[in-house]
């Protein structure tokens, strides 16, 4: 298993997985913990400031250390052959790629995101609705990107449970359909929703890598 | 006509004046759009561009389903439908 991004969703993602028996976990980043991280990353404390995050969470968990950032360019030998990869990131272009590339090597991907108060998960799975049935285009920049907008800590916590919960579904074989789980932590709202295949998604056709 | 709740997120809520839910009564979708470009304009162009088509990083659900998986912006509405208007997010 993989999981891309050691950050508020990646890094509680680890800690859950471990705890409930998986092994052979890798995490893969390339960031260093920095104070703004803390309230909603909370495996880390003052004391790793500045220290790369995968570092320090391969010292307090059984989990493999990858320093760096996944890109085109190493992407598919690190995702390739995985259980499952799950998203940890908090950029569009990032979750686009591992969509893509989980796509095409039929890898099963737990899309996750959070902003302000309000996140969402989706099971990815091959001949399955993707990230791009969802959102076919990234938005404007008027939009949340959570360096602009910041995460509420316990959001990001309750998308790390959500999406860590649909890892342990992907690779103990559930075949339950996948569904878009909602959070809205500022009204309480929590939401299951069908989210359809995109005719017009490259999915549909089986080839959506190379977007 | 029937009455139905709209739910705002977060990031949209200055446009409708805090208020993270609105009733309002609409027989279709697109009434709830026509009435939302009237009574909250800022509300309506975030989640509608200016053929007033529903952006493509925004997601309307009606109830648990998709408005794709219905009939789009001509799906009726029954009294107590819950229309969720889902911008995306990329944070981590």
């Amino acid at each position: 298993m993989l999981i891309v991004g050691a950050g508020g969703i990646g890094s509680p993602v680890a800690r859950i997985l471990v705890d409930a028996g998986v092994r052979g976990i890798a995490v893969a980043d390339d960031d260093v913990v920095a104070l703004e991280n803390l309230h909603r990353q909370v495996l880390f404390d003052d004391r790793d400031l500045g220290r790369r995050k995968v570092d320090v969470l391969a010292e307090r968990l059984p989990v493999e250390a990858i320093p760096v950032r996944v890109d085109r360019r190493n992407g598919r030998s690190l995702l390739r052959g995985r259980a499952c990869v799950i998203d940890g990131t908090d950029s569009f272009a990032d979750k686009y790629l591992l969509n893509d590339l989980c796509l095409e090597l039929s890898v099963p991907f737990v899309h996750a995101g959070a902003a302000q108060f309000r996140g969402q998960v989706l099971l990815v799975r091959p001949g399955g609705p993707c990230l791009r049935c969802l959102l076919p285009e990234p938005p404007d920049a008027r939009t949340d990107e959570c360096r602009v907008t910041g995460i509420f800590g316990p959001a990001a916590g309750l998308v790390a449970a959500l999406a860590a919960g649909e890892a342990l579904r992907a690779i103990s074989g559930d075949p339950a359909p996948s569904a878009l789980l909602l959070a809205d932590l500022a009204t309480g709202r929590l939401q299951r929703a069908r989210l359809p295949p995109d005719p017009l998604c490259p999915c549909a056709a089986g080839a959506p890598a190379g977007r | 006509m029937p009455q139905v709740t709209v739910f705002v997120p977060a990031p949209l809520r200055a446009c409708s004046g805090g208020a993270a839910e609105l009733r309002l009564e609409a027989p279709t979708v697109r009434a709830v759009l026509e009435d939302l470009e009237r009574r909250h304009p800022g509300l309506y162009r975030s989640v509608c561009d200016e053929t007033g088509a529903v952006r493509r990083h925004v997601n309307l659900f009606v109830n648990e389903l998709h408005m794709r998986e219905r009939d789009g912006l001509d799906t009726a509405l029954v009294p107590g439908d819950k229309l969720t208007i889902l911008p995306a997010v990329s944070g981590g």
